[in-house]
């Protein structure tokens, strides 16, 4: 039967000593000899060295700790490195490489016949510029009336532009909201429906004053150089102030345009 | 995309303008676009010293985001696995942690140049270590001191020894008087006498209790083990 090293308060003062370097070399010779003949023996007094050094660097383990879930966190959100797929077999990153490169080609292929893709100039530059109307806006409370509004920007925030339509959409029928119809046109025009966004944000600029004027505006101009109407686009851009929000832009995207 | 500042003001005023709604800004939402505009921005080395020695998570994530590329190049570059690197990056913000608190990292505009010095000489003595036989495991583990064993290196020591964390992280879990037993005993080497006089305790049943503490830290901390594996 095996002794109780655990229990064996010599044995576990020498090893105590030996761990802190104080044992006699007698001691630590018969020491060494009963961990080499013993497996507990030895797990025991590996587990009183790991013990003393952590106890040692408290400090630098709890710093590790907090690095290392810093770390994961961030390597959760956005890896810098590309991760496990080193473990997959080569044939499967093939197979699926070229699955994909197919699916995409048939997509690409039906774009473009289906005329969602256009590749002019002008719908180049309005891309180039387009970046969603950032949602710094709630409102006051969750009253009944407002839940499509919520619950439409809420999809706006997720980039599901296709039910924010649905649900700004219905909202703004109701109330014919500017403020809506500002984020229902940006919308469409991030769906990729840019006639549908040029009408609306143009109905909306009759009834809004600056500066929300000046953002309807600019996305209306957007639309209408994705929809093809670059000297609608020319005019709208003109009609931005040039010290206002998007005037810097705008001027930038004037000089951008082909005469 | 607008500069944040700006968006703030224009929806300020334009929320106001609003036909039958009250807009309200989202304080918190605010708070946080503004919190992750600022970690994106550049840090003085004076706000990174002082970040590091608090444990500011942004400024981890900082250095993390602009220095991490650069230790994993240059590991995977001299022959090193996506795991070393990404071992080694958390290596040198540890080591770069402890060099502030100990006062050996001096800032003279040279901090990315010193970082990059931690992730060679930190990779060169890995590799070293890898060339060079192991000794046997009981040897190593005993006669070794982890820690002392080179300072220099005590960071990825620490940063490896998953069985030292684990022991870290048990400790964490102990009730505050088998903590301070251990601590006594272990690290400041009080004798059972003193330790039980310190406590107030009966001398017989602290020589007990401080076996049966060690025996419930060393349980917890297989379960850790085996439960990382």
């Amino acid at each position: 039967m095996q002794p109780d090293y655990n229990n064996d308060f010599d044995f576990q003062n020498k090893l105590r000593a030996l761990v802190s370097g104080e044992l006699p070399t007698e001691d630590r010779a018969a020491l060494m000899e009963t961990l080499r003949q013993s497996t507990a023996a030895a797990d025991e007094a590996v587990f009183s060295q790991k013990l003393v050094s952590a106890l040692k660097h408290q400090d630098l383990l709890a710093a590790n700790a907090f690095i290392g879930a810093v770390i994961a966190q961030e390597e959760a959100t956005d890896p810098l490195l590309p991760g496990a797929s080193k473990s997959k077999p080569k044939w499967r990153f093939w197979l699926l490489s070229l699955t994909l490169a197919g699916l995409l080609g048939v997509a690409f292929y039906g774009a473009v016949v289906a005329g969602w893709l256009d590749f002019s100039t002008t719908s180049r530059l309005a891309n180039q510029y387009l970046t969603p109307l950032e949602n710094v806006l709630i409102t006051t409370d969750s009253r009944s009336a407002f839940a499509e509004l919520d619950q439409g920007m809420a999809a706006y925030d997720q980039q599901n532009y296709q039910q924010a339509i649905t649900l700004l959409g219905s909202y703004y029928q109701r109330t014919a909201d500017v403020n809506a119809g500002l984020f229902l046109g940006v919308s469409h025009l991030l769906s990729g429906d840019a006639p549908a966004a040029a009408a609306l944000l143009e109905t909306c600029a009759a009834q809004a004053d600056y500066p929300a004027l000046e953002a309807i505006q600019w996305y209306w101009a957007l639309a209408c150089l994705k929809d093809g109407q670059p000297d609608r686009a020319r005019s709208l851009l003109n009609k931005i102030p040039a010290d206002g929000i998007y005037g810097a832009q705008a001027l930038k995207l004037l000089n951008e345009l082909p005469q | 995309m607008l500069p944040f500042e700006q968006q703030i003001i224009y929806f300020s005023i334009f929320s106001n303008k609003t036909v039958g709604l009250q807009y309200l800004f989202e304080r918190s939402k605010c708070l946080h676009a503004l919190q992750k505009k600022s970690e994106g921005m550049k840090y003085t080395a004076e706000a990174i010293l002082a970040g590091v020695s608090a444990q500011d998570p942004a400024i981890f994530r900082y250095l993390y985001r602009t220095h991490g590329k650069m230790i994993s190049g240059h590991v995977i570059k001299n022959s090193g696995s996506e795991e070393d690197a990404r071992e080694m990056i958390q290596i040198v913000m540890l080591e770069f942690w402890n060099a502030i608190r100990e006062g050996r990292y001096q800032e003279q505009g040279k901090m990315d140049q010193y970082i990059y010095q931690l992730a060679a000489n930190n990779w060169r003595y890995e590799l070293r270590r890898r060339r060079n036989q192991p000794q046997s495991g009981l040897e190593q583990a005993l006669m070794t001191e982890m820690a002392d064993e080179s300072e220099e290196h005590t960071a990825a020591a620490i940063v490896k020894d998953q069985y030292l964390n684990a022991i870290h992280q048990a400790l964490g879990k102990l009730e505050t008087t088998c903590r301070e037993i251990i601590q006594l005993y272990h690290l400041q080497e009080v004798n059972l006498q003193e330790v039980a006089q310190r406590l107030q305790y009966d001398y017989n049943n602290l020589r007990k209790r401080i076996f049966d503490c060690r025996k419930k830290l060393k349980k917890i901390t297989e379960q850790l083990l085996n439960h990382a594996t």
